[in-house]
C-alpha cells in the first residue's frame, strides 16, 4: 500500500469548482484537497467528470467558475514542469523514434540536455523497452507505446503525478510493472492522482479515494475508512456438503438471504447482526470447509451511494442525483 | 520561449528534414527543369514523318504556277528555313509578318515533300475537290487544292480612291493536314502573287522589300550603372514572379502546418503536449516551424530565379530593397493564412473533414492570383492601390506593386505593412481561440458558424 501524505502542502486544492459544455454539466461544485505526497484514486463510471476534473488542474481547460491551486501556484500553467500527465486521450509521434521522442517531451518539461540521454536509456530499460530505443514509434505495439507515454510523464521528476487510465489497453504484465513503478515513484514522495473507471485498480494501488458521479464527488476518504464505514453485511460460505440447500441456511438465526455463487453461498445478514457472531452461528450449526467476512468492494460501495437517495455527497455537497 | 522554439524547431525538421520534402520539393522540380531544358527541344525537334503529297493549282492567272511549285520544292523550302534565322538580326524588332513566318518555321522542322499539279485555268474547282474527300493527310494523295482568282495579278478594278483592288485566292485542305504545311502552301501563294504584282507595276521586289523593311537597335534602358538591353514583359513577369514565389512559399508552409495539426490531434499527443505547453505557445511554435519550412522554398526558389537573373546580367532589375520587403510581407502573409490553417486543422479529426472549411481559406488564397495582372498592369491606380491596402490579400498585392516599374510611396508601404501587423495579430488571436478549443474536441467536425461560436466563447 502507498504512504500517505508527507505533512508538506497540500499539492491540490480545489473549491467549488463548476465546468459546463453546453447544457452539460461536466463538474458540480467539485471540493477536493490533496495532500503532498499521496496517492489519490480517482474513481468513477465513464463520463462521471474525471478527466473534466484532471483537465482543469491541468489548465488544459478552464473551469467556468470556482477556485484551484496547483503545488502552491494559482494554475498548473505556472507549475507545469513539476507536474507529469498522462491523458486518457494519449499518443506519440508515429514517425518519430523513441528515444528523441522522451527526449523531446522532456525538454519540453523543462530537463536540459545534460545527463537527458542517460536518463531516457535508463528508463527504456527499466520498463524493458532497451532494445526498441531507435525504433520509430510507430513500430511498436501498443502497450510498448504505453510504457513509452508513461516514461515521458515521468522522465523529469514531476512533484505531481496525475495518470489518466494508466493501465487501459495494458496486459496483466505490464499492468503489475506499471503498478509496481507507480508506488515507487509514490514512495520517492511524488503526490501521484490516478483515476480510473476500474475500480478494482484503484483498490489495489490506493489508499485515497474520490468517488466521483454525474459530475460530483460523492466520496473522499482513506480506502480503510471507506471499508469500515460501509459496514459488511454478507459472508461467504463454502460447505463441506455440496447439496447444502438455501432453506437450511436461511432458517438460521440472523440470516436474511442466501444466494448461490460460485464456490459456495453469499449469505446476506440482517441489520444489526455482527459478521463475527453470524460465524459462529453458521459454524455451529454447519459443516464448514471455509467462511468469511465478504468485504465490500469499490464497486458495492459505489453502486451503493449511487442507489441510495438519502446518500449526502462528501464535503457537505448536494445530494446525488438518483 | 525555449519551448516554442522547440516546437519550431521540431515542426521545421519533422517536415523538411525528410526524403519526401527534398525529393518533391527540390530534387523533382530540378529533375523536371533539366529535362525541360534539355531533353524537350530534343524532342521536340523531330516532329515524324514528312509529310508528302500533291497540291493542285487551277491558276487562272495563268501565270503563278510554275513559280508556286519552285517555291515548294524540298530544296527551296529547306534553305527558305535555314536562312530565316539570319533574317532576324540579333536586336531586330521582328514584324508581326516576321514573326508569324517564325513561328511558322519553329512548328515546321520537317520538311514536307510536295509536289505542285497544274489543272489549268479552265478546270472545275468541284471536281477538283474530289480527291481531298479521300483518305487522311497522312497517307498522302492530293492534300491541298488553291484556286487563284483570274484577277489576283492583273486587275482593271479600282477602289473609289484609284487604288487596285486585286483578286485573291482560295485554299482547300484534306482535314487534320498540318497547320504548318498549310502555312507554308500559303506563304508561297502569296510571296508568289506579291511578287508577280511588283513586277508587273514594274517595281523590283528586292527594292520594295528595301524601302519597306524598318530596322530598330535593341532598346536599352538607361540605368546609374550604364546602359541594359531592355527585355519586354519583365516589368511584368518580375512582379508576377515575386507574388507566385510569396505565395507558393505560404502555401506550402501552410499546407505542412494542416496536415501537421491535424496528426497531432488524430494521433492524440496533442494532450501531452498541452500538459507541457500552453495551446498558444503550441501554435506559436508551429507556426514558426512552417515558416521556416516557407522561408527554406522562398530561399531556394528565389535563389535559382536570382541565378537566372545573374547569368542573364540582369542583377541591377532588382532592388536589395525589394527583398526585404518581400521577406518582410511574406512574414505576414504567412502568419494570416498559417493561422487559418491551424484552427481549420485543430478543428478536424482528419484530413477529409479539413476541405470544407478549407473552402474560405482557399477562396481567400486564390484573389492575389486573380487579381495580380491588373495591379502589375497599372501599379500606381486606385484599384492597385486600394488592392495594396486590403487585408488580407494586401501583403501580396503591395509586393506586385514594389517589383513593379512604378514603385509606390514609402509611406504607402509602411501603411500596408502596418495593416499586414494589426490583420495578422488580430487572424492569429482568432485562431488561438479555436485552436484552444478545437484541439480537444473530436467527433463530428464543426462548420463555419461553430468556429465563430468558439472565437466567442473561447
Amino acid at each position: 500500500m502507498c504512504q500517505g501524505g508527507v505533512g508538506l502542502t497540500d499539492a491540490i486544492r480545489i473549491s467549488d469548482l463548476h465546468k459546463s459544455f453546453g447544457e452539460k454539466q461536466a463538474v458540480r461544485g467539485m471540493e477536493l484537497v490533496v495532500p503532498a505526497g499521496s496517492l489519490h484514486g480517482f474513481i468513477g463510471p465513464n463520463g462521471a467528470g474525471k478527466t473534466t476534473t484532471i483537465r482543469m488542474i491541468m489548465s488544459i481547460i478552464f473551469p467556468d467558475r470556482g477556485e484551484l491551486s496547483v503545488l502552491g501556484k494559482k494554475s498548473a500553467i505556472e507549475s507545469k514542469d513539476r507536474i507529469g500527465y498522462l491523458p486518457e486521450e494519449r499518443g506519440v509521434y508515429k514517425k518519430m523514434k523513441v528515444l528523441p521522442f522522451i527526449k523531446y517531451m522532456a525538454k519540453l518539461k523543462g530537463v536540459t540536455d545534460q545527463g537527458l540521454h542517460m536518463r531516457a536509456t535508463d528508463w527504456l530499460e527499466r520498463v524493458g523497452l532497451g532494445e526498441v530505443a531507435a525504433k520509430k514509434c510507430e513500430e511498436l505495439s501498443k502497450g510498448m507505446q504505453q510504457k513509452v507515454q508513461f516514461i515521458a510523464s515521468v522522465i523529469h521528476k514531476p512533484e505531481l503525478l496525475i495518470l489518466d487510465e494508466p493501465f487501459s489497453g495494458l496486459d496483466p504484465v505490464n499492468m503489475r510493472l506499471l503498478r509496481d513503478l507507480i508506488r515507487e515513484i509514490n514512495d520517492s514522495g511524488t503526490t501521484i492522482i490516478f483515476s480510473t473507471h476500474v475500480m478494482a485498480q484503484a483498490e489495489q494501488l490506493c489508499d485515497n479515494i474520490v468517488m466521483i458521479h454525474n459530475g460530483q464527488k460523492v466520496l473522499d476518504d482513506p480506502l480503510d475508512r471507506i471499508r469500515s464505514r460501509f459496514d459488511p453485511k454478507a459472508l461467504l460460505l463454502e460447505p463441506m456438503d455440496r447439496n447444502l440447500n438455501e432453506a437450511q441456511l436461511t432458517s438460521i438465526a440472523g440470516v436474511e438471504l442466501a444466494n448461490r455463487v460460485d464456490t459456495g453461498w453469499e449469505i446476506v445478514l440482517e441489520d444489526g447482526l455482527a459478521p463475527s457472531e453470524a460465524i459462529a452461528r453458521i459454524a455451529s450449526q454447519i459443516e464448514t470447509a471455509r467462511i468469511e467476512v465478504k468485504r465490500p468492494s469499490l464497486e458495492d460501495i459505489f453502486i451503493q451511494i449511487v442507489q441510495d437517495d438519502s446518500y449526502v455527497p462528501a464535503s457537505g455537497m448536494q445530494e446525488v442525483a438518483s | 520561449m525555449n519551448r516554442m522554439l522547440l516546437i519550431a524547431w521540431r515542426e521545421f525538421a519533422s517536415t523538411a528534414l525528410t526524403k519526401g520534402f527534398i525529393i518533391g520539393g527540390f530534387i523533382v522540380p530540378a529533375v523536371i527543369l533539366v529535362v525541360m531544358v534539355t531533353l524537350l527541344p530534343v524532342l521536340m525537334k523531330d516532329e515524324g514523318k514528312a509529310i508528302e503529297g500533291e497540291v493542285s493549282i487551277i491558276d487562272q492567272t495563268g501565270v503563278l504556277a510554275d513559280d508556286i511549285a519552285l517555291r515548294l520544292t524540298p530544296e527551296m523550302l529547306a534553305e527558305e528555313t535555314q536562312t530565316f534565322d539570319m533574317k532576324i538580326e540579333p536586336g531586330m524588332t521582328p514584324t508581326p509578318e516576321q514573326t508569324s513566318e517564325l513561328l511558322s518555321k519553329a512548328m515546321m522542322r520537317t520538311i514536307p515533300k510536295l509536289t505542285v499539279k497544274e489543272l489549268g485555268a479552265s478546270a472545275d474547282p468541284e471536281v477538283a475537290k474530289e480527291p481531298l474527300r479521300e483518305g487522311t493527310a497522312q497517307e498522302g494523295g492530293v492534300l491541298a487544292l488553291a484556286v487563284i482568282d483570274a484577277n489576283a495579278v492583273v486587275t482593271d478594278e479600282t477602289t473609289g480612291a484609284g487604288v487596285p483592288k486585286f483578286g485573291a485566292y482560295q485554299l482547300f485542305v484534306k482535314p487534320k493536314l498540318k497547320d504548318s504545311v498549310q502555312s507554308t502552301i500559303r506563304r508561297a501563294i502569296a510571296e508568289s502573287i506579291r511578287e508577280a504584282r511588283l513586277e508587273n507595276a514594274g517595281l523590283s521586289p528586292d527594292q520594295v522589300n528595301a524601302l519597306t523593311r524598318v530596322d530598330a537597335e535593341q532598346t536599352k534602358e538607361i540605368t546609374e550603372e550604364g546602359e541594359r538591353d531592355s527585355i519586354e514583359g519583365l516589368n511584368m513577369i518580375l512582379p508576377g514572379g515575386f507574388m507566385i514565389l510569396m505565395m507558393m512559399a505560404v502555401m506550402i508552409g501552410g499546407q505542412y502546418l494542416l496536415t501537421t495539426t491535424v496528426e497531432e490531434k488524430s494521433s492524440r499527443v496533442v494532450e501531452v503536449l498541452l500538459s507541457a505547453v500552453s495551446p498558444m505557445q503550441l501554435m506559436t511554435g508551429k507556426i514558426l516551424g512552417q515558416l521556416m519550412v516557407g522561408g527554406l522554398i522562398m530561399m531556394v526558389y528565389g535563389s535559382v530565379g536570382i541565378a537566372g537573373l545573374v547569368i542573364a546580367a540582369l542583377t541591377d532589375v532588382i532592388n536589395p530593397m525589394v527583398l526585404v520587403w518581400l521577406v518582410l510581407f511574406f512574414v505576414l502573409a504567412y502568419v494570416q493564412i498559417a493561422s487559418m490553417m491551424a484552427a481549420v486543422g485543430s478543428a478536424v479529426n482528419e484530413m477529409r473533414e479539413a476541405q470544407s472549411l478549407m473552402t474560405p481559406v482557399m477562396a481567400i488564397i486564390m484573389i492575389p492570383y486573380m487579381l495580380w495582372m491588373p495591379v502589375a498592369m497599372n501599379p500606381s491606380g486606385t484599384f492597385a492601390v486600394v488592392c495594396s491596402f486590403l487585408p488580407p490579400v494586401n501583403s501580396f498585392m503591395m509586393m506586385v506593386r514594389i517589383a513593379s516599374t512604378e514603385r509606390p510611396d514609402t509611406w504607402q508601404i509602411l501603411v500596408s505593412l502596418g495593416i499586414s501587423v494589426v490583420s495578422s495579430i488580430l487572424v492569429l488571436k482568432g485562431a488561438a481561440k479555436i485552436f484552444r478549443v478545437g484541439l480537444l474536441m473530436y467527433g463530428k467536425p464543426p462548420n463555419l458558424k461553430t468556429l465563430i461560436k468558439w472565437i466567442r466563447m473561447a
